[in-house]
C-alpha cells in the first residue's frame, strides 16, 4: 500500500511538473520569426498591394530598411522610411509618449553660444559679459574625452570644442533670438566635390586647408585622416561608434578586422586631398564629417585612449586644447595653432563636473557657472516662470516610449491571436493622456509624441519636420483625449474582452509587469501609466530596477513591458529606425526575433 | 614594545590579510551574480566590438582565471585599467579620489573628535542641569537627521543666502571644503559626545575619583589628569572604523557639496559594473577598516594599559 501510494504520489508530481512545463510553452508558443500578419509599403508608392501584405518581419521590416540604406534618392528614402514608420506603429509594440527635450540654464550674457542638433555645445565663439573666461556645467566626468571611443554627448560637446573634422557647425544669429539657425560648413575641407557613379555608389573628394597644425604646431594633411579613420574603425580601438563607418566602402569589413586598411578612403601624395567611396548617396554625410567619431587624432593616439586620459593635455585640432583635465573639471584653453583661430573668442572654458542637478543650480544661482545642462525636475516649471530669458528646453532627436515586449506571452490566454493582442496594446497606448503626462507627471516640457520617429528631423527640403510631413497615428490634441479612451474601449471590446458597463471597467483584460529603471521620473511615468490602465480594470504591477539590470532584463526579453528610450546617433530618421530590424541589439519589443 | 604586543601586531595583521581574502573572494563571486556587464548599454554595440572590449580586459577568460588575476592584483595592489573610464588605471582614480576624501575625513574626524570629546564631558560635568539637557538634544539631533537634510539646509543657508562660501571647488576653491567637513563631523560628533559623556559620568563615580577628591585635588586636575583619559577609551575604539567610514561612506555629502572625492567611486563602480574598479575600490576600503580598527585597539591599549591584548 505504501509504494503504491509513494508511485501515486512521484507520479503526480511528475504530472505537475510536465503541466506547468507545457504551461509554460503554451504561454510562448508565438513565434514573431515566422508569424506572417505584417504590411509594408516596400516600393513607397503609398499603396499596399497584395504582394506587400502577409509578411514576415524579415520580409517586411528588414527588406525595407535595407532598400533605404542602399537608395540613393532621397526623396524616395523618405517615402519608403515613413512606410517603415507606418509599418513599426501599426504592431503597436511600440507606444511614444514623448519626444525628448533638452533642458539648460543659460545667463543672459552668455553670448555667442551654438549648439548642434545632436545637442553638443559651442562656446568657442562665447562671451561671458566681457570675460573671455567662461564656466559651464555640463555633466560628470565622461568615460573618455577620445573622440573616436567616446559615445556620450557631454564627452562630444568637449571633443567638437577639441578637434575639428573635414566639416564643422557653425551658426547664424545669437541662440534662441529670431533668426538663430545651424548647418554644416566647411572645417579642414577647403572644398569639396561629391560625384555620383554608375554603380549607385559615391565619391566624395575633399580638398584641404592649407596650414593644418596640431596644437603643438606639427603639421598635419589628408594621410592623417586615413590613419586617423583607420583607428577608428578597427576592432582593436573597439570604438562604440565604429559601426557609422558603415557607410563608407570597405566599412563593414573593416569593423571587424584589425587595421582598418579594408575602409575606402585614401590620401593624395601631397597629402592636400582626401578621397572617400561611399556605398551608396548618404544624405547625412556631412554632417557625419562634423561629427567626433570621424575627427583626425594625432600620431601618438593608442588604441586604449590613455593619450587622452585625466591628468594628460593631448593635442589637438580644433578651436580649443586642454589646458587641465582632472577629475573635478576639463578646462579648454584657446588653440593659436587652430586653421580658423580668428573666430575664436573664448581664451578659456572651464567645465565642472556634477552629476546633481540640484548642486549645478546652486553653482549657477551664485553665478559661478554661466550655463548648466542639467535642471532639477521639479525646478523646472518655477524656473521657467522665473527667468524664462535664461530658461531653454530644445527639443532633442529622441523619443520616450513605452516597448511591449511581443515574445512575453503575457496576453497569449486571454487574447488567441496576434492580431488581437496588436489592438489590445494600441488600445493601452490610446488611453493615455501624453499632455497631462509631460505637463503634470514627468513635468518636463516635453512635446507629446504622436508618432515614434522624433519630432525635429527634417525633410528632404530641410525645412518640413518630418512630424508635419505624415498624418498622427493618434491624436495627441488635449480636446480628442476622451474620444482616443471611448474609442480604445470599443476596441478591446472587439476583441472579445468584457466590459461591465456599470463599473466601466473590463473583467479579463490581460494584467503585465511594468518594468522601468531607478529615477523618478521613470517611477512618476509608471506610476501615472499603472493608474490609467487601472482604471479600465487592468492590473499592471510596477517593477524597478537598477539600471543596468534593467538594460539587461530588457534586452533579454525577459519583461512583459518596459519603458525605453531612444536619441538619434545622426540627424537622419533611419537612426530612429533600423534599431527594430530582426537581429539588432536594440530590437527589444523582439520583432523577427525566435521565441524565447 | 613587548614580546606580547609584537606577537599580537602579527596576529591581527594575519587575520586583517585573511578578511581582505574573503572579502575580494566574496565581492569577486557576488560581482558576476548581478546582472549586466561593464559594456552594458541603453544602445547596444555590435558583437564584434564588444567581442574586442571582452578581449581588451580580459573578460573572454575563464571566471576562475579572472579571480585568480585579481587575487594577484590585490596582492600587487595594481588593479589594472578601469573598464568605464577609458585609459584610466584603477589606482590612479582612486588616489584621485582620495586626494579629496582624505583631508576632508582627516579634518572631520577632528573636530568630531575634539567636539565630541568636550561637549560630552561637559554635559557629564553639568549632569542633570540645562546645558547637559541641551547637548543631549543636538547631539540627539543629529544622529536622527539624514546628513543630506543638514547639508541642503547648510547649503541654503550658507551657500545661497548668506553667500559666505563658495558653491563649488573648480571656481570657489578649497573654502569649498569647509562646509561638508562641517557636515561630515556631526554625526561622529554626536555619537562620540554620547559615548564621552557616559564614560566621564563612570569614571567620576569610581573610586580613584572619589579618592582623589578626598584627597583634595582641584576638579581641573580631577578633569584634566584622570577622568579625561579615560573617558576617551570608548572614542578611541570608535573612531577607527569611524574614521574608515568618514572617507569612504560620504557620498551623499560629496554630491550635495559637489566635492569631487572617493565616495561616488563607489557607488557608481557598481553601477557601471566596473568590474576592476570595484575591486580596487572594496578592497581599499576593507584594508581601510583593518588597519583604522588595529589602531584604535593600540591606542586603545595605550590608554588603557589594564586591557589584556590577546
Amino acid at each position: 500500500m505504501k509504494s503504491r501510494k509513494i508511485a501515486i504520489l512521484t507520479a503526480s508530481a511528475l504530472a505537475a511538473i510536465v503541466l506547468s512545463a507545457c504551461g509554460k510553452t503554451t504561454k510562448r508558443t508565438f513565434d514573431p520569426s515566422t508569424y506572417a500578419g505584417y504590411e509594408c509599403d516596400l516600393n513607397g508608392d503609398g499603396k499596399i498591394s497584395d504582394s506587400e501584405r502577409g509578411l514576415t518581419w524579415a520580409q517586411s521590416f528588414d527588406t525595407i530598411i535595407n532598400t533605404i540604406k542602399s537608395t540613393s534618392d532621397n526623396n524616395q528614402r523618405f517615402k519608403l522610411m515613413h512606410a517603415a514608420e507606418d509599418e513599426l506603429m501599426s504592431t503597436g509594440a511600440v507606444t511614444p509618449l514623448y519626444y525628448y527635450t533638452d533642458t539648460f540654464l543659460k545667463k543672459a550674457n552668455l553670448t555667442g553660444f551654438y549648439a548642434s542638433p545632436l545637442g553638443m555645445k559651442f562656446f568657442e565663439e562665447s562671451k561671458w559679459g566681457k570675460s573671455t573666461e567662461i564656466v559651464a556645467c555640463i555633466a560628470s566626468q565622461p568615460t573618455t574625452i577620445d573622440p573616436h571611443k567616446n559615445s556620450s554627448v557631454d564627452g562630444g560637446t568637449y571633443d567638437s570644442m577639441m578637434f575639428q573634422g573635414l566639416m564643422r557647425w557653425t551658426h547664424d544669429g545669437e541662440y534662441g533670438k529670431e533668426g538663430y539657425a545651424v548647418k554644416v560648413t566647411e572645417g579642414d575641407a577647403k572644398s569639396y566635390t561629391k560625384t555620383a557613379n554608375a554603380d549607385g555608389t559615391v565619391t566624395y573628394v575633399f580638398t584641404l586647408k592649407d596650414n593644418l597644425k596640431w596644437s603643438d604646431g606639427t603639421s598635419y594633411d589628408a594621410k592623417d585622416y586615413v590613419r586617423s579613420w583607420k583607428r577608428a574603425v578597427n576592432s582593436d580601438t573597439a570604438a562604440d561608434y565604429a559601426y557609422l563607418y558603415e557607410v563608407i566602402k570597405g566599412g563593414a569589413e573593416a569593423e571587424v578586422g584589425t587595421t582598418g586598411d579594408e575602409l575606402s578612403v585614401s590620401a593624395s601624395e601631397d597629402g592636400k586631398t582626401l578621397t572617400v567611396n561611399l556605398v551608396s548617396d548618404v544624405p547625412y554625410f556631412l554632417e557625419l564629417m562634423a561629427f567626433p567619431a570621424f575627427y583626425p587624432v594625432p600620431a601618438s593616439a593608442d588604441v586604449d585612449g590613455k593619450w587622452c586620459a585625466q591628468g594628460t593635455t593631448p593635442v589637438s585640432n580644433g578651436a580649443m586644447k586642454v589646458g587641465a583635465y582632472d577629475s573635478t573639471k576639463i578646462e579648454l584653453v584657446k588653440n593659436d595653432q587652430y586653421v580658423d583661430a580668428a573666430r575664436v573668442t573664448a581664451a578659456k572654458v572651464t567645465f565642472p563636473f556634477s552629476d546633481d542637478a540640484s548642486a549645478m543650480l546652486n553653482s549657477y544661482k551664485t553665478d559661478a557657472y554661466a550655463l548648466i545642462d542639467d535642471v532639477p525636475t521639479a525646478e523646472i516649471k518655477n524656473l521657467k516662470a522665473s527667468i524664462p530669458d535664461e530658461f531653454f528646453n530644445p527639443g532633442q532627436l529622441g523619443t520616450y516610449y513605452i516597448s511591449f515586449n511581443i515574445r512575453s506571452g503575457f496576453a497569449d490566454a486571454e487574447l488567441d491571436t496576434e492580431e488581437k493582442r496588436t489592438v489590445y496594446r494600441k488600445a493601452l497606448g490610446l488611453m493615455v493622456d501624453r499632455n497631462y503626462l509631460v505637463d503634470s507627471v514627468a513635468q518636463n516640457g516635453a512635446d507629446p509624441a504622436d508618432g515614434f520617429v522624433s519630432k525635429g528631423l527634417t525633410e528632404p527640403d530641410g525645412a518640413t519636420d518630418w512630424t508635419k510631413a505624415r498624418k498622427p497615428y493618434y491624436s495627441v490634441d488635449p480636446a480628442d483625449q476622451t474620444a482616443n479612451e471611448a474609442k480604445a474601449v470599443e476596441m478591446m471590446k472587439s476583441i472579445g474582452l468584457n466590459y461591465d458597463e456599470s463599473s466601466k471597467k473590463f473583467t479579463n483584460a490581460p494584467g503585465f509587469t511594468y518594468l522601468y529603471n531607478k529615477g523618478a521620473g521613470h517611477q512618476a511615468i509608471g506610476e501615472y501609466l499603472q493608474q490609467v490602465w487601472a482604471k479600465y480594470g487592468i492590473k499592471v504591477t510596477l517593477e524597478n530596477q537598477e539600471w543596468a539590470t534593467f538594460i539587461t532584463t530588457r534586452k533579454e526579453g525577459d519583461c512583459d513591458v518596459a519603458r525605453g528610450g531612444w536619441l538619434c546617433d545622426y540627424n537622419d530618421p533611419i537612426s530612429m529606425l533600423d534599431m527594430f530590424v530582426s537581429n539588432s541589439g536594440n530590437n527589444d519589443p523582439g520583432f523577427g526575433k525566435a521565441p524565447l | 614594545m613587548n614580546s606580547k604586543t609584537l606577537l599580537y601586531v602579527v596576529k591581527r595583521i594575519g587575520m586583517a590579510i585573511l578578511t581582505i581574502f574573503i572579502v575580494v573572494t566574496v565581492t569577486f563571486w557576488f560581482m558576476q551574480l548581478i546582472p549586466g556587464g561593464p559594456f552594458t548599454s541603453e544602445k547596444s554595440v555590435s558583437a564584434t566590438t564588444l567581442a574586442a572590449l571582452k578581449a581588451k580586459y580580459g573578460l573572454d577568460k575563464p571566471l576562475f582565471v579572472q579571480y585568480l588575476q585579481y587575487l594577484w592584483r590585490t596582492i600587487t595592489l595594481d588593479f589594472g585599467p578601469s573598464m568605464k573610464l577609458k585609459g584610466q588605471n584603477v589606482m590612479d582614480i582612486i588616489r584621485e579620489g582620495m586626494k579629496y576624501s582624505f583631508p576632508l575625513g582627516v579634518v572631520a574626524a577632528v573636530l568630531a573628535i575634539t567636539f565630541g570629546t568636550l561637549l560630552g564631558s561637559i554635559a557629564a560635568v553639568f549632569h542633570g542641569k540645562w546645558i547637559d539637557r541641551l547637548i543631549m538634544i543636538f547631539s540627539t539631533a543629529f544622529i536622527a537627521f539624514p546628513s543630506f537634510i543638514v547639508a541642503t539646509l547648510m547649503v541654503y543657508i550658507f551657500v545661497l543666502k548668506l553667500g559666505w562660501a563658495p558653491s563649488n571647488y573648480v571656481t570657489g576653491g578649497t573654502a569649498a571644503f569647509i562646509l561638508p567637513a562641517i557636515n561630515l563631523s556631526f554625526y561622529p560628533a554626536s555619537y562620540i559626545t554620547r559615548l564621552a559623556r557616559s564614560a566621564t559620568l563612570d569614571s567620576l563615580g569610581s573610586d580613584y575619583i572619589i579618592t582623589a577628591r578626598a584627597k583634595g585635588a582641584s576638579k581641573t586636575r580631577i578633569l584634566f589628569g584622570h577622568v579625561l583619559k579615560n573617558s576617551l577609551a570608548p572614542t578611541i575604539s570608535y573612531s577607527g572604523p569611524m574614521f574608515a567610514g568618514i572617507i569612504t561612506g560620504s557620498l551623499v555629502v560629496e554630491q550635495i557639496y559637489s566635492v569631487p572625492g572617493i565616495g561616488a567611486s563607489f557607488v557608481k563602480s557598481i553601477t557601471n559594473r566596473d568590474y576592476s574598479l570595484i575591486m580596487g575600490t572594496t578592497v581599499v576600503m576593507a584594508g581601510l577598516v583593518v588597519i583604522m580598527t588595529l589602531i584604535s585597539d593600540l591606542l586603545y591599549k595605550v590608554v588603557n594599559p589594564r586591557v589584556e591584548l590577546e
